[in-house]
């Protein structure tokens, strides 16, 4: 019983489905398909079964004055101010909670912001103007993009550096691996690697086979030579 | 006298995991036999005694046991029992020990399941286990014990469990999230272990890769399910903030996903090898980081625990041993061991090299978002805040390439892959993502919009793709039907993992391009339209809960041509001992989209302040987490990872 | 070169604890001080005790002082209050307060009634002490917007021209006034009063 998965393997013998391994694996699977199930359903009826009419609930028009709407907390002009109004609340942050947007926050000053940027929109101020006003009052720190600084130009440059230096670094790896000095592998556990890999790429695979046997002629009389 | 007995169990798991962390690791630089086999034992006592010392806290939990501090503080008699339970996680100091006992129970797994690997390795991997062990059981008995008393002036009520916690999310998120973050411990110590026998062949990734799955898996559903919970929970409709405690979180899933990946290609093909080291030294690194960013008070976050810089030097010494050390032991061993493996520029190497560099890039981004406005002020610049734009911004633009490498890369072979073979399948899937893309466009009837059509391609191409890729290699085993059993279980979790991004990524652009939200005053008796549905407030009433009070709201949901959908039952409450306010949002889920309303202040004149949300495709989101850890679940049952290895068979021989 | 490489990540990480450690001693809360520097934003509030009398920032103007936002709302300004007292007698600092009217809950019945206030102000200036030469009355937080008040306690030392010279978020005690505020106090009393 020199296993790594020993109890597994005890489920798994007698498997007709080689790939899946097994009854027990089966089961579990299915197993976790139904908690996925029950998750989905843990709020309400059947989810899966997707409305018959998905089609409305992504259309933007909308016949809001054909009933007796009632009052918005917050009425505006224009479908473009309510959606600034709404991308600003997000992007603000309240200075006085832990850490949340005055969007989603019910502490006095975030009610407070809320009501000044509703005011500043009305007033047809735009996006910029809004936050150079909170910005103002607030510091940087009440809005949720930083600065461009000579700093803060770190957060975009070092991803960005990371990024390059890494495809780098294969090109540089691939440019190495060229070199004559370097042998293939041979140790016992990549050759059985090497037999256990898909039959689909048996045929490059002889090819390269031969590349490696090749390099390992010109490795032996290199090393003879010098 | 339970809760003592609990302190005695920790005091001495303490002892085995010091015994654990010197012994074994000792017998295997002199090849002492016997001090090797004492590791297993040594790990199953540990784990045991940690078991008993985290019962010994439920148990304190379930009678409500005032006179210890930690459940006079998050805990009262009021609570449903269930929550008494869970509320034991609530606390930091709870929550320390549960990772102690989760640590411990990973520490027991290895031994346990360890039988294939050869003696001097398990006995290198258990001693390592032993010494992070070491680490976190003295943090929980020195820094923060679960166990203290009140004594002798002791409450007689307690001062209950945050609200917040008081969720059914709440009882297995964290357990997950934890088995996730610990879980990576187990590859942390294979790469240490290895590193200390400078043995990096394939068979140590073959070793590593299971339990990195698992931790993989474990990890994937915690997150998912955090967010989840933050959806339905805190009343706003939102289902990822890039708080820093999600963060802490996101940073090792996004190496462990790296590391997955590059394991493969060792395990494969014996290259990569210092690269995944180091990706397995980083995704347990990361998890150490994230404790100490929400344990230490050096970010500002929603779910954080209080502050103590006491801790937080407590823990910063222990991960600049334990970080330091091993990035130190890398730096000198590593640098010796050369791959030589080769592959051309078009290869399965080359491509799982781009995934990695994609996610580390993905890494760097949320760790600069999350670490630059400490570092910023700490350089005295001033204080500046980093969230939701700036990451999105950053992951709209990594996620492009990364989805269509992620569609190409399952189809390339290893070593080389001639482009021409590639040209016909690949403009198939092309033209097919189009089709299914532009086709949900027009079924919706939406607007354009940019995200959504961006999304729906890069899910389709990925999604596409991955099927096709199966179909095509299934069918190389002649029959279909013979593909179907002989393919290998990993490759069926690896095409469920990927479909399971599409579906993920599909679900957030829909969600973030079409959501709609409305704040509206309502009486009884008024309606409002929302994106084609009709939400009309019936009822507001007085709640009388256990321990909290508030009122609740009916509403009745149609379509507006009048088609009954559904009955919400929205509820905003007022835990009476803690003082605070919590909604409880009323949730209607399809898989076409939610209805979310939640219920807020009374406004003068006998009227609600009520929000309601229509969101597309939300629960997409979380389907491609399920869908993704389903993969890992399905690729651990692979057969490959249970067969013996050559190093056991030459060890027994 | 290549052995060089191979320690980056210890270089990284070691260079990042740096930044951690002293991330552990400092408040993440903290905001900058954006107000200082500049002079008072316009407003005109009434008085809290009498209603009557308008101030303006014209009319604070002469004398540098202390504005002090605060409500009997919030315990940690009632427990300032008597070290507060302490400084004008003893330090004849002049102290003004801009008073934080909280939101009235109609859930809980509440309404605004400014004699009601009045009564509970003068309670709790009589129980813990009454440092403030006025009140300012700020009902719909205002001027407490303007000038970047997130809560309450905060405090802003304004000089003689009035312009905002400090902005300090939390309660004053001794320790706070002594190595944050008096030093800038007393530079612009000095200025005004030499």
């Amino acid at each position: 019983m020199n296993r790594f998965f020993t109890p597994f393997l005890r489920y798994c013998r007698g498997s007709a489905v080689p790939g899946v391994s097994g009854s027990r694996a089966v089961s579990l699977t299915s197993l976790y398909a139904i908690l996925l199930g029950l998750f989905m359903l843990s709020q309400s009826q059947a989810v899966l079964a997707s409305e018959t009419t998905a089609t409305t609930s992504m259309n933007v028009e909308q016949p809001a004055a054909a009933v007796a709407a009632p009052q918005e907390l917050q009425q505006f002009d224009s479908e473009q101010q309510r959606q600034l109004y709404l991308k600003l609340t997000a992007e603000l942050r309240c200075p006085q909670c832990q850490n949340q947007n005055i969007a989603d926050s019910n502490a006095v000053v975030a009610v407070d912001m809320r009501e000044k940027t509703y005011e500043l929109v009305q007033q047809g101020l735009n996006r910029n103007d809004v936050l150079d006003y909170m910005i103002d009052r607030y510091g940087d720190f009440v809005h949720y993009q930083p600065p461009v600084n000579r700093v803060t130009i770190w957060l975009w440059l070092a991803p960005v550096l990371l990024l390059i230096s890494l495809f780098l670094l294969q090109l540089k790896r691939r440019a190495n691996q060229i070199t004559p000095k370097e042998t293939y592998p041979h140790d016992s556990a990549t050759q059985k690697m090497d037999t256990d890999r898909d039959e689909a790429n048996k045929m490059t695979e002889s090819k390269i086979q031969l590349n490696k046997e090749l390099d390992q002629i010109i490795e032996h009389y290199r090393s003879k030579k010098s | 006298m339970i809760p003592e007995l609990g302190q005695l169990a920790l005091t001495f798991a303490l002892a085995f995991s010091i015994i654990l962390g010197i012994v074994p690791l000792l017998g295997s630089f002199t090849a002492n036999e016997r001090a090797l086999l004492v590791a297993k034992p040594l790990a199953s006592a540990m784990f045991v005694f940690t078991l008993i010392a985290f019962c010994a806290l439920s148990w304190a939990f379930y009678h409500d046991d005032f006179t210890v501090l930690n459940v006079a503080n998050n805990s009262s008699s009021l609570l449903p029992w269930y929550f008494k339970l869970t509320a034991v996680w609530g606390s930091h100091e709870g929550s320390m020990l549960m990772w102690v006992m989760i640590l411990a129970l990973w520490t027991a797994a290895v031994g346990f399941y360890s039988k294939g690997l050869p003696l001097l390795m398990q006995g290198r991997i258990l001693g390592v286990m032993g010494l992070i062990n070491i680490g976190f059981i003295a943090f929980s008995l020195f820094m923060s014990n679960p166990f203290e008393r009140t004594l002798p002036f002791f409450p007689v009520e307690g001062s209950d469990l945050n609200p917040l916690l008081q969720d059914y999310g709440m009882i297995i998120h964290p357990p997950l999230l934890y088995m996730g973050y610990v879980g990576f411990a187990v590859s942390f110590a294979f790469a240490i272990a290895a590193l200390i026998g400078g043995k990096f062949d394939s068979t140590w990734a073959r070793w590593a890769r299971p339990w990195t799955l698992a931790a993989w898996l474990f990890l994937t559903l915690g997150i998912m399910l955090g967010s989840w919970w933050a959806y339905k929970e805190l009343g706003w409709g939102g289902w990822w903030f890039w708080d820093p405690v999600e963060n802490a979180s996101f940073m090792p899933w996004l190496v462990g996903t790296a590391l997955i990946h590059s394991l493969a290609v060792t395990e494969k093909r014996g290259t990569f090898k210092s690269w995944t080291v180091l990706l397995a030294l980083g995704a347990f690194s990361l998890s150490l980081l994230g404790a100490f960013l929400v344990r230490s008070g050096v970010l500002v976050s929603v779910h954080s625990f209080a502050a103590d810089p006491e801790r937080g030097v407590f823990l910063l010494i222990f991960l600049l041993i334990v970080i330091g050390g091993s990035l130190l032991l890398y730096a000198s061993r590593m640098h010796s061991v050369r791959s030589q493996a080769r592959y051309e520029i078009f290869s399965r190497e080359v491509m799982l090299w781009g995934n990695n560099v994609f996610l580390l890039t993905a890494t760097l981004v949320v760790l600069l978002g999350t670490l630059f406005p400490l570092v910023h002020k700490e350089l005295g610049l001033g204080s500046i805040s980093i969230g939701e734009p700036f990451f999105n911004q950053m992951f709209y633009y990594l996620n492009i390439p990364f989805a269509l490498l992620l569609g190409l890369g399952p189809w390339v072979r290893w070593k080389q892959q001639k482009a021409a073979p590639l040209l016909k399948p690949m403009a198939l899937v092309a033209v097919f993502s189009l089709v299914v893309a532009l086709g949900t466009m027009a079924a919706t009837q939406s607007i354009t919009a940019n995200l959504a059509l961006l999304g729906l391609l890069l899910g389709a191409w990925v999604g596409v793709s991955a099927l096709m890729e199966v179909y095509q290699r299934l069918q190389q085993f002649g029959s279909l039907s013979q593909g179907v059993a002989k393919l290998q279980a990993s490759h069926y979790g690896m095409t469920i993992a990927h479909i399971g991004f599409a579906v993920m990524i599909v679900g957030i652009a829909m969600t973030l391009t079409y959501s709609e939200e409305r704040d509206v005053r309502m009486e009884i008796g008024d309606r409002v339209v929302l994106a084609g549905y009709e939400f009309e407030l019936q009822d507001v009433y007085k709640l009388n809960g256990p321990n909290y009070g508030g009122e609740a709201a009916e509403l009745d949901v149609r379509r507006i041509d009048g088609t009954y959908v559904t009955h919400l039952h929205a509820e905003k409450r007022e835990y009476t001992i803690q003082r605070m306010m919590m909604t409880e949002a009323a949730i209607h889920a399809r898989l076409s989209r939610d209805l979310y309303v939640s219920l807020g202040e009374a406004l003068p004149g006998n009227a609600w302040a009520i929000r309601v949300y229509v969101k597309p495709f939300v629960r997409w989101i979380w389907l491609g987490g399920l869908l993704m850890s389903l993969g890992a679940l399905i690729a651990l049952l692979d057969k490959r990872y249970r067969r013996k290895s050559p190093n056991a068979e030459a060890a027994h021989a | 070169m290549r052995k060089v490489l191979f320690y980056v990540p210890l270089v990284l990480f070691l260079g990042l604890s740096l930044f951690l450690l002293s991330g552990l001693f400092s408040d993440p809360r903290e905001r900058d001080a954006v107000m200082v520097g500049k002079p008072l934003p316009a407003f005109s509030l009434p008085d809290l005790m009498n209603p009557a009398q308008t101030w303006t920032p014209d009319a604070l103007k002469g004398q540098p002082f202390l504005l002090n936002v605060w409500g009997v709302w919030c315990p940690t300004c009632n427990a300032e209050l008597g070290y507060m007292t302490q400084l004008r007698n003893e330090q004849g600092v002049r102290i003004i307060g801009l008073y934080y009217v909280l939101p009235e809950d109609p859930m809980f019945g509440q309404v605004f009634n400014l004699p009601v206030l009045q009564a509970e102000v003068a309670t709790k200036l009589q129980q813990f002490g009454d440092p403030y030469q006025f009140n300012i009355l700020d009902q719909q937080r205002r001027l407490s917007l303007d000038l970047g008040v997130s809560g309450a306690p905060e405090h802003f030392i304004v000089d003689a021209e009035g312009i905002v010279r400090a902005h300090h978020i939390g309660d004053i005690n001794p320790q706070v006034w002594r190595t944050k505020l008096a030093a800038v106090y007393q530079q612009f009393a000095g200025g005004s009063q030499p």
